[in-house]
């Protein structure tokens, strides 16, 4: 009786922590510019569809996406902006070079994600630095327009020209700029290729990763609650008898066996948390079979891709950000 | 007029006269103070370097957002007690933000919450269409967000730091109920 309670819990536990946690907006037709809090004119928002055209055909497929809401849904800005980075999967899947600015209009919130690729070019100093010199005056002053193009246009656009030896400009037009359907790599029908990725919920029915976790859960938590009158004194350290894949590899685990980096908001600024390997961990950054799963390879799938999105024991958001939290 | 020339006369003219400007230099000085930590209910407060949006304004919101669900749940009978339960305490909360009287649109908002978890509730049994269901969707976010943002305001911590700091000394503590000095009121 005991150890069907304890199965059922388990399982029960499991199903649980498949579910996706606070609720994030769907990405927008137009996928650069979502602006769910209504507050960036028309003008801007072809804008920033215009020059993401430029941005992809010269540095190497990044992308800047543009969101608006009104409340965060209890979340923090970071956590918002990088769960949307990873749903939606910006930025080049190889380089992991996109960035996703975020504002919180009703909160007085802001925040600037990029990828992991472009970590080591890139800090929350710099960011928030951005921020201060091009943003806040404006955006306090419920300005949002201007806010958005003064850092767009003044920071992240000239970095990436010289980042990328490009010639954006102020993203009005250059010689080189175009529609994105313009770009050779871009593909139009990127999410019909991947209509078993439910994107727009934020993780998929039947990702690796999640198919992953099932089987963790089975190995490591089912299994030692069915077979604990037998385990030996070899499994004395973990309690648990692994796979024979862990096995081979029972020494290296010995002394941190399955436990990945703590998802700490207290480091949230230290640059270093996001170097870490491992940075999301179990139920960290990114999660492991949260949001993105692996559903974002290919195309532009950015952050949400293998290592770059949710991942199994490393992975997840590792790129970096900045502003009001 | 021989009286005017008693030195007895003099001094009590001087009293009354450092008296009544003690009590205006109080009444303009603790008064004004008392007002900035008011208007922060209105305009928001800073802290952590920036300034937060204020109640006054989540609770425009949560008004809005209130107004759009009864727009929906008029149209189920299903839903009929619980819409207008919401209706009047909606319009409770916006008689209360017009009167100004902080500790009134307290409780005009607590009313609404339940009011609201109330619809809420019924909605689920209700059969909402799918357009109806993703505008109560819509709205419920309006209205928890801005609870959470009411919460986050530091409007009654700044109302508490400077009772602490200004109202509860000596002599402001003394001297500001005898100038007519209203210390803000709590949103709570």
């Amino acid at each position: 009786m005991k150890k069907a309670a304890s199965l059922l819990l388990c399982l029960l536990t499991a199903l649980l922590l498949l579910l996706p946690a606070a609720a994030v907006v769907e990405q927008s037709d137009s996928f650069y510019a979502a602006d769910y809090a209504n507050v960036l004119s028309e003008e801007t928002e072809n804008w920033i569809v215009y020059f993401n055209g430029a941005l992809e055909q010269q540095c190497s497929g990044a992308q800047l996406v543009v969101v608006t809401v009104d409340y965060l849904d209890g979340m923090y800005s970071d956590e918002y902006a990088y769960q949307l980075f990873n749903n939606w999967g910006v930025g080049s899947a190889s380089e992991n070079n996109g960035m996703l600015l975020l504002l919180a209009v009703q909160e007085n919130k802001a925040w600037l994600a990029y990828g992991s690729g472009l970590t080591g070019r890139l800090s929350s100093e710099i960011v928030n630095g951005w921020f201060d010199d091009y943003f806040w005056q404006a955006f306090d002053t419920e300005q949002y327009d201007a806010a958005v193009h003064s850092i767009i246009e003044n920071a992240i656009l000239p970095w990436y020209d010289e980042t990328y030896g490009a010639s954006i400009g102020d993203g009005t037009g250059t010689a080189s700029a175009g529609q994105p359907a313009d770009n050779p790599n871009y593909n139009p029908e990127y999410y019909s290729e991947y209509e078993d990725v439910p994107m727009h919920t934020g993780y998929s029915t039947f990702s690796f990763g999640r198919v992953l976790f099932i089987l963790f859960v089975i190995f490591f938590i089912i299994v030692p609650a069915v077979t604990r009158p037998y385990r030996t004194r070899y499994y004395r350290n973990f309690g648990v008898m692994p796979p024979l894949f862990f096995w081979l590899h029972m020494n290296r685990w010995q002394n941190d066996p399955f436990r990945g980096h703590p998802h700490d908001r207290n480091d949230r600024h230290d640059d270093d948390w996001w170097n870490r390997p491992g940075g999301g961990g179990f139920g960290g950054g990114g999660g492991f079979g949260g949001v993105g799963g692996f559903g974002g390879g290919g195309g532009f799938g950015g952050g949400g891709g293998f290592g770059g999105g949710g991942g199994f024991g490393g992975g997840g958001f590792s790129g970096g950000g900045g502003g009001r939290r | 007029m021989s009286i005017l020339r008693k030195r007895s006369c003099a001094v009590v003219i001087a009293l009354v006269v450092v008296c009544l400007s003690t009590l205006l230099s109080v009444n303009r000085s603790l008064g004004s103070a008392a007002d900035r930590v008011a208007d922060g209910f209105y305009s928001g407060v800073k802290y952590d370097g920036y300034v937060h949006k204020s109640i006054y304004s989540q609770l425009e919101q949560r008004s809005g957002a209130a107004a759009g669900l009864v727009t929906i749940g008029a149209n189920y009978v299903a839903l009929g007690d619980v819409t207008e339960a919401l209706r009047s305490a909606r319009q409770e909360l916006a008689n209360t933000m017009d009167g100004g009287d902080v500790a009134a649109m307290y409780k005009a908002n607590t009313a609404l919450q339940t009011a609201y978890e109330a619809f809420v509730y019924a909605a689920q049994d209700a059969g909402l269409s799918a357009r109806d269901q993703k505008g109560v969707d819509s709205y419920a976010d309006t209205l928890s967000g801005a609870q959470n943002v009411i919460a986050a305001a530091g409007y009654n911590e700044s109302v508490r730091e400077f009772e602490r700091k200004t109202l509860s000394r000596f002599p402001a503590g003394l001297l500001a109920p005898i100038a007519g000095v209203d210390a803000p009121v709590l949103f709570e």
